[in-house]
């Protein structure tokens, strides 16, 4: 039997996704043992197969399939099929799954001190506030993981040049075991820099433009493509993240206002994420007209939570500045400094924050 | 990081001489837009509102400096010198021509990359954490898992046409866990 490093097995959950019709997954088995994990999703995917809806194609995702006949009967299905396949898998998959874990053997670090890091951060601030919000602590000592934005204020979120690109290859080979990542947030990660080695890195990144501090900040959004490429678009996503960025750069107070998750999609097709955005912005059409809608209180994390319209949309003239009032005013309201945008909105309700959304005319 | 099999080289290789023959018979007129859909559909070329659109899957997020150095080659040459990352970890060409998709294909083979299943009603991407393998509060790494279930899924003859797509997350993050001893896996 496998482990998975340490792990016994899956906690297994089904039929979430956003989209049109956004819904928190179920879970389907609280615990599934490593070494079935294919007979388990080859079982729901054939159970899918047969009982998803092929009648109308907005209601064919599996989340509907869950939510129409409801988890009991999904995972009576499930199971039922499940028992049959596991006696086909005959431990061929097994075998491979140790093949393809020998691939991925952790590289080799040197853990040793970085003193290099100190004396650098000493002298430059710019330095300073970039590890601050762009590393993350890595299971090796001595080490660190690296996340590259893709969102200087004003560029498009998630495009880089080739130029940047050949950049960011470079530095992974030389300084992260030959390793990049793609983060879902649009971001790119160099996952293992030793931090003696942060120095170097943070200047050829900072040469590329491609040093901007702002991980989880307000500028570092999610946008999907909107009405500028999607055939599918209502509206246009990536401008107004290039105003809100810009807008917030000048401001000078992303820092200040901290861990802050904004997400814009440019249809209700949500591929920006944005019911779960602390703060969302869905771009919709209007009699002719883009109109933003403003969801407040998402979180995509461990606690998965939809965010709530805060009221109607505003035109795209006026949805920078209704951002500018929200954050501002979240500035007034929070308890210290160490609440987040969300925790005040969790704390206070939405009412407060709909008051700076739609403020009474005088 | 994993690399193909001759297997996995062979799938993806004859995948791209069999597009590059589609693409000729749409070029030269004998498939219409409508016959030629559910092939590039199968390739992840999408038509957009003002071109084609390649999307080519990075599995799990996973890249190596030479996969990275191929895509600015290609954003190069064959698109406008930039590529876009999206939120499920892929990346996608805006502006290719039809004629110049099989030479990206091919280019993508060369480094082991593709563009299957990145549309069409099939199991899609695989995704994981992005800090996967490097992160302090990790309780396994996912990247074995989602590596057998790309095997697993790619051409799976029973699921090239579900009733609509479908996406599988593994993660191992100790944040998003139940338990400390347990993965997720995240089906929808
Ligand atoms: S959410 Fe954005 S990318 Fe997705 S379909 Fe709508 S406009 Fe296109």
């Amino acid at each position: 039997m496998t482990t998975l490093g340490g792990a016994a097995g899956f906690e297994v959950i089904v039929g979430g996704g956003l989209g049109r019709t956004p819904m928190i997954g179920k879970t389907l088995r609280e615990f599934l043992p490593a070494a079935d994990l294919l007979p388990y999703v080859e079982a729901i995917v054939s159970v899918y197969n047969l009982l998803g809806r092929r009648d109308n194609k907005y209601k064919a995702r599996i989340k509907i399939t869950v939510h129409e006949n409801g988890i009991e009967e999904i995972r009576a299905r499930v199971e039922a099929r499940y028992a049959r396949l596991k006696t086909l898998f005959k431990g061929a998959d097994q075998q491979l799954l140790q093949q393809i874990e020998a691939h991925f053997k952790a590289p080799e670090f040197i853990c040793e001190k970085a003193p290099e890091f100190d004396a650098f951060k000493e002298e430059s601030p710019g330095f300073c506030s970039w590890v601050d919000t762009n590393i993350t602590a890595h299971k090796a000592e001595g080490y660190a993981i690296v996340s590259i934005s893709l969102k200087k204020h004003g560029d498009t979120p998630g495009d880089a040049t080739a130029a940047q690109m050949r950049v960011m290859s470079e530095l992974a080979k030389k300084f992260s075991h030959d390793e990049l990542r793609i983060s879902h947030e649009q971001n790119v990660i160099l996952p293992h820099v030793h931090r003696s080695d942060l120095p170097t890195v943070y200047r050829a990144l900072r040469t590329a433009n491609l040093a901007t501090a702002n991980i989880g900040l307000i500028s570092d959004i999610i946008a999907c493509p909107g009405m500028d490429y999607c055939a599918l678009a209502t509206a246009r996503s990536i401008p107004i993240a290039q105003q809100i960025a810009t807008r917030f750069a000048k401001l000078e107070l992303e820092h200040d206002v901290g861990l802050l998750k904004l997400k814009i999609s440019g249809c209700i097709n949500a591929c920006g994420h944005h019911h779960v955005g602390h703060i969302g912005i869905l771009g919709l059409e209007r009699a002719g007209v883009e109109s933003y809608q403003i969801t407040l209180g998402g979180d995509a994390g461990a606690e998965a939570q939809l965010g709530t319209r805060a009221g109607p949309g505003f035109g795209a003239k006026d949805i920078v500045p209704a951002i500018e009032r929200l954050v501002l005013g979240y500035i007034e309201l929070r308890a210290d400094a160490d609440e987040t945008f969300l925790q005040s909105y969790q704390r206070l309700g939405a009412a407060p924050f709909k008051a700076l959304l739609y403020p009474k005319e005088k | 990081m994993y690399h193909y099999s001759s297997f996995d080289q062979d799938f993806v290789n004859t995948r791209v001489e069999q597009f590059r023959a589609q693409v000729a018979r749409r070029l030269d007129g004998s498939l219409t837009e409508d016959e030629f859909k559910p092939f590039r559909l199968m390739n992840g070329l999408y038509l957009q509102l003002h071109a084609y659109m390649l999307r080519v899957a990075i599995p799990y997020g996973t890249l190596n400096s030479r996969q990275m150095t191929q895509l600015a080659m290609i954003s190069e040459r064959w698109d406008k010198g930039y590529g876009h990352f999206t939120t499920r970890q892929n990346i996608q060409f805006n502006w290719p021509k039809l004629e110049d998709v099989p030479n990206i294909l091919e280019a993508l083979a060369e480094v082991e990359m593709h563009a299957i299943q990145t549309s069409g009603n099939t199991i899609r991407n695989i995704t994981t954490d992005h800090f996967s393998g490097a992160a302090a509060d990790e309780i396994a790494d996912p990247r074995p898992i989602a590596e057998l279930l790309r095997q697993w899924s790619t051409d799976h003859p029973e699921f090239q046409f579900l009733p609509r797509k479908f996406k599988i997350a593994v993660t191992g993050s100790a944040a998003a866990a139940p338990s400390p001893a347990l993965m997720t896996l995240v089906c929808g």
